[in-house]
């Protein structure tokens, strides 16, 4: 028996694989071998820690399994069952019931991630809806107004007036008010939709899209009224006690007992036992609010916010990097160091002298691979001329081609000079783009001059 | 336990409760193996759960029960070719910073938070060197560590031979090895 050939039986045992009549012979040849009994020792090694390193893989593979069941029954417009005791078949069906609502089929659905003990078979409240579920990560829990039980509730389901409605540790959702304006809820959140612009947050976290030339919005939360005005991005954090509300965009006035205060934009304050309190001014929407990414994500990941939120969150992380890493740590993240790199770039042509960005642009030339070829275009026309010596050779590099105008001239000589070798990038890009179906599609048009 | 073919009959008979129980059977591998091919865990549960509502929408059409396993893996592969096609691949890299990352950080029983951050660490590491492998032994090791299962059920997934599955993974380890030992030194 060759070394070579030990191999596979090594790792075939080691995975309860090695037929019986094989495993007499390898163990005559380990009790022989050395190298082969360390080998053994080291795949044993590498087997318990990728063992351990996937276990949070697999709950989460776990949990996909019930998302999907759950998707499975929504689905099909049908009621599913709550699964019998073990004792009986595990997929007898229930005697669930469809509830027919004017114009739609709505299935009531009898599964509670979170309690799948408690079962309901509601008639659904025939009321005029105030909201409509847009998108919703999962089932989402809906009450009407009156003694109706709560039930499940699929995307697209209408609300009613006085709703309860109530996500899961796993879901989010986004709801669309009959106004026109939106809210979304991140997990374990509770909202009671008293009237199309009247919402109650009993707890948890809302983020509140106040259209332009809509309604304002009347949220009540934590003793107090906030009133959005419209145009406005608010998100409110309700604790049991206290309630933080973050104007993103645009201006909210803010009740509580006698007091009455605008809070403007990038500007947040608390309200404790209906006072409220002034606090920390500086925060990051985008990282405060993360959680929204993920109901944008359910619209598409091309959503224009969700690319914007992921763009600005991108530069973020891109700045922490550049400022806590060296340029070799960030060089080891290869590739799939970029995406950081490139987004902060973007979000810092308005100030193209930081020294940070000549860093990063360096990095991107010499690691960043095609998909980044479009994003290395655009910075052609960065105002920063080390930026633009760096785009011109990481495009050389990438594409074996300088369109006649190489990176040193670039960085040294005006934009009259350069401007036609941008057009033939432009129109190279227009020709090629295909290749490279990981890249973005297009290229934003300079300013005239943009350098 | 019923058999694929058994479940597959009453699911197209319309028992969606036995479509549910073939999701729960086969979910973590079209997972490991949209994982495999995206590598970006985030994405590859959206596209894990596509493909399975796509492999219930199309169920009718599987003329061969048994094989119901390599079908629901070929659309996977088709929902992931679509998706990294489509352009939106550019956004994996994100995902791919933060993956297992925060639920790695939980210390365990009689752990010191630096021991809990070193190992996290440790697997932070391994894991990234898994997604730096080949496909082909990145999509034995994700299917394998994903789920419990045999070479013969990494086999009919990837429709290879159960050897195939013995070498694919011997190489896999070995690299692993390799790496994690050239960055030690």
């Amino acid at each position: 028996m060759r070394c070579e050939d030990v191999l596979d039986q090594l790792n075939a045992r080691a995975d309860g694989e090695l037929p019986a009549n094989e495993a007499a012979a390898l163990d005559a040849h380990l009790a022989e071998c050395s190298q082969c009994r360390a080998a053994a020792e080291s795949l044993q090694a590498i087997d318990a820690e990728l063992r351990t390193a996937f276990a949070s893989r697999r709950a989460a593979a776990a949990r996909l399994a019930e998302r999907a069941a759950a998707a499975v029954r929504a689905s099909a417009g049908a009621p599913a069952s709550i699964a019998p005791p073990a004792a009986e078949s595990r997929w007898a069906w229930g005697q669930a019931i469809v509830g027919l609502a004017a114009g739609f089929l709505l299935a009531v659905a009898l599964f509670r991630p979170w309690q799948p003990k408690s079962v309901v078979t509601p008639t659904l409240p025939q009321r005029e809806p105030i909201a409509r579920l847009a998108v919703a990560s999962g089932w989402v829990e809906v009450q009407a107004a009156g003694d109706i039980p709560a039930f499940m509730c699929p995307p697209s389901a209408p609300i009613g007036r006085d709703s309860m409605v109530r996500t899961g540790p796993t879901e989010r959702c986004e709801i669309s008010l009959e106004d026109g304006n939106a809210l979304r809820l991140d997990c374990n959140t509770e909202v009671t939709l008293r009237e199309s612009e009247v919402v109650e947050v009993n707890h948890g976290r809302l983020w509140l899209t106040c259209e332009p030339g809509r309604k304002g919005i009347e949220i009540q939360s934590g003793g107090g009224t906030i009133v959005a005005k419209p145009p406005a991005h608010l998100a409110v954090d309700c604790q049991p006690q206290a309630a933080r509300l973050m104007v993103v965009d645009g201006a909210a006035n803010v009740q509580a007992g006698q007091e009455s205060i605008e809070v403007g934009p990038g500007k947040q304050v608390r309200i404790v036992q209906g006072k409220v309190e002034e606090a920390p001014v500086s925060f990051d929407p985008v990282l405060e609010t993360a959680w929204v990414n993920s109901v944008l994500a359910l619209r598409g990941s091309e959503h224009p916010e969700l690319v914007e939120r992921v763009d600005r969150l991108l530069a973020n992380v891109g700045a922490a990097k550049l400022s806590l890493l060296y340029e070799d740590e960030l060089r080891r993240l290869g590739d799939d160091g970029v995406p950081p790199l490139v987004a902060y770039l973007a979000a810092t042509r308005d100030t193209p002298n930081v020294a940070q960005r000549g860093t990063a642009a360096r990095i991107v030339a010499d690691v960043a691979q095609s998909r980044w070829i479009a994003d290395l275009i655009a910075l052609l026309t960065d105002a920063n001329a080390e930026v633009r010596f760096h785009a011109a050779r990481g495009l050389e590099r990438l594409t074996g081609r300088n369109q006649g105008c190489d990176a040193q001239k670039w960085q040294s000589e005006s934009w009259a000079s350069c401007e036609s070798a941008h057009e033939k990038w432009l129109n190279w890009w227009a020709a090629n783009r295909d290749r490279y179906p990981a890249a973005r599609r297009d290229i934003p048009a300079p300013t005239s001059p943009p350098f | 336990m019923s058999s694929d073919s058994d479940l597959v009959r009453l699911a197209q008979g319309g028992q969606l409760a036995a479509y549910e129980e073939l999701v729960r059977r086969w979910s973590a591998r079209v997972l490991a193996l949209c994982h495999a091919k995206v590598r970006s865990v985030h994405t590859a549960e959206e596209l894990a759960q596509e493909t399975l509502l796509r492999g219930l929408r199309a169920l009718a059409t599987l003329e061969e029960p048994a094989k119901f396993g390599p079908w629901l893996c070929g659309i996977a592969s088709r929902v992931c070719l679509d998706w990294l096609k489509s352009g939106q691949a550019r956004q994996v890299s994100l995902d791919a910073m933060s993956d297992g990352q925060a639920d790695a950080w939980v210390a365990q029983a009689g752990e010191s938070p630096d021991e809990a951050a070193a190992r996290a660490d440790d697997h932070r590491r391994l894991l990234a060197e898994v997604a730096s492998l080949p496909e082909p032994y990145r999509e034995v090791i994700l299917l394998y560590y994903y789920d419990d299962v045999t070479y013969r059920d990494v086999a009919a997934a990837l429709g290879v031979s159960a050897a195939t599955v013995n070498a694919r993974l011997t190489q896999a380890r070995a690299m692993l090895r390799e790496r994690l030992s050239g960055m030690q030194r």
